[in-house]
């Protein structure tokens, strides 16, 4: 099962794309202008359907990716998830060690 | 035949007070002096400020002020783009441009407002943003495709994302008021993101080019904030290696 994009509503903001822990929605290399999720690589986590500010995002349950491709994506998926959350623990702590810092010199 | 708008104003006439400043046009003082309070001038970013504020509430104003940097700049062009335009637009999209510059404006307003809540005002961080203002745009940023692009749709677009990310942090660590603020501009914010749309696809209907020019400008905004990312991973793998070398790990 996989996500699609109600074309016709999709105002084209990318929150979706930004989130896709697969990078399957594409808009860059759209001919029409719009983004679209390929659902041979959507392995419906439901994420951008939750951060879509118009609702036009819906699972689709007759789109079915092939199983190869969903492994795939599921690799993927996994990476980016590994990475994100490297990212962000490693930007808190050195946030943090910046406010002890700032605290230790007394400003 | 009555003149346009921008023969009738003098637009030197608007100034901020205080006046815009980057990081690097303050003086090596104010530099320091920065420094001091963020623990380095590198760490004005808000992908970082963002989570020293989660650990001390005093550095949401720096936070805030990288916010109310764009908000100030959307007035810029919207505002120029409004009485500046020589580009046959429709009425209803140069209406729908005025209609931004005033919610900007009040954007700007509650941000402000929000600064002098969380105990700073504004002049005491630098701007955030680079590039022309006011009335040092050139006219091809002016362009209808560029500015319905790289504005409305990729910077506000963008700004959705923010908006959200600060939402809940403010949500997370009590700070109530804005919290409220964040969730209030982003409602205005998606509604530019639906205007921009709207119109770079009417305009495409009319002038195909656009949409190329459009693509690129939206590909290059992204490609700056990708910057902004990629630094914050510079200094975290930095602040390691100093760790590291001064025998702390933790």
């Amino acid at each position: 099962m996989a996500y699609a994009i109600d074309q016709s509503r999709c105002i084209n903001c990318a929150w979706c794309r930004r989130e896709c822990p697969t990078d399957t929605i594409h808009y860059f290399d759209q001919a029409n202008r719009k983004h679209n999720i390929d659902p041979q690589f959507c392995i419906d986590c439901d994420i951008c359907a939750r951060v879509c500010p118009m609702d036009c995002i819906s699972h689709e349950p007759e789109l079915v990716p092939d199983p190869d491709s969903l492994a795939h994506a599921k690799q993927r998926a996994r990476a980016w998830a590994r990475d994100r959350r490297q990212l962000k623990l490693g930007i808190r702590a050195y946030a943090e060690s910046q406010v002890v810092k700032i605290a230790g010199n007394g400003s | 035949m009555t003149r346009a708008l921008k023969e009738r104003v003098d637009s030197r006439e608007a100034r901020r007070e205080p006046p815009y400043r980057s990081t690097m046009e303050l003086t090596p003082e104010q530099q320091k002096t920065l420094g001091e309070k963020l623990g380095g001038i590198q760490n004005y970013n808000p992908v970082v400020l963002r989570e020293m504020a989660r650990k001390d509430r005093r550095f949401f104003a720096p936070l805030i002020m990288s916010i109310l940097s764009a908000e100030f700049r959307g007035i810029d062009f919207f505002g120029r783009f409004v009485v500046d335009t020589e580009e046959e637009v429709p009425w209803h999209m140069t209406l729908g441009f005025a209609r931004q510059t005033f919610d900007e404006s009040r954007h700007t307003l509650l941000n402000m407002k929000l600064l002098v809540h969380l105990g700073s005002s504004l002049g005491e961080f630098p701007d955030i943003i680079l590039g022309p203002q006011r009335d040092n745009i050139p006219p091809e940023e002016l362009d209808p495709a560029i500015l319905l692009a790289r504005v409305n749709v990729a910077l506000e677009g963008f700004a959705l994302t923010t908006f959200e990310e600060i939402r809940a942090l403010a949500e997370q660590t009590g700070e109530e008021m804005v919290a409220h603020c964040h969730d209030y501009n982003m409602a205005d914010e998606v509604t530019h993101v639906a205007l921009g749309d709207y119109w770079l696809e009417k305009l495409s209907q009319v002038q195909p080019w656009r949409k190329e020019r459009a693509r690129a400008a939206q590909q290059e905004f992204e490609t700056n904030i990708a910057m902004v990312r990629q630094m914050a991973r510079s200094y975290m793998a930095s602040a390691q290696q100093e760790q590291t070398t001064n025998g702390n790990g933790s």
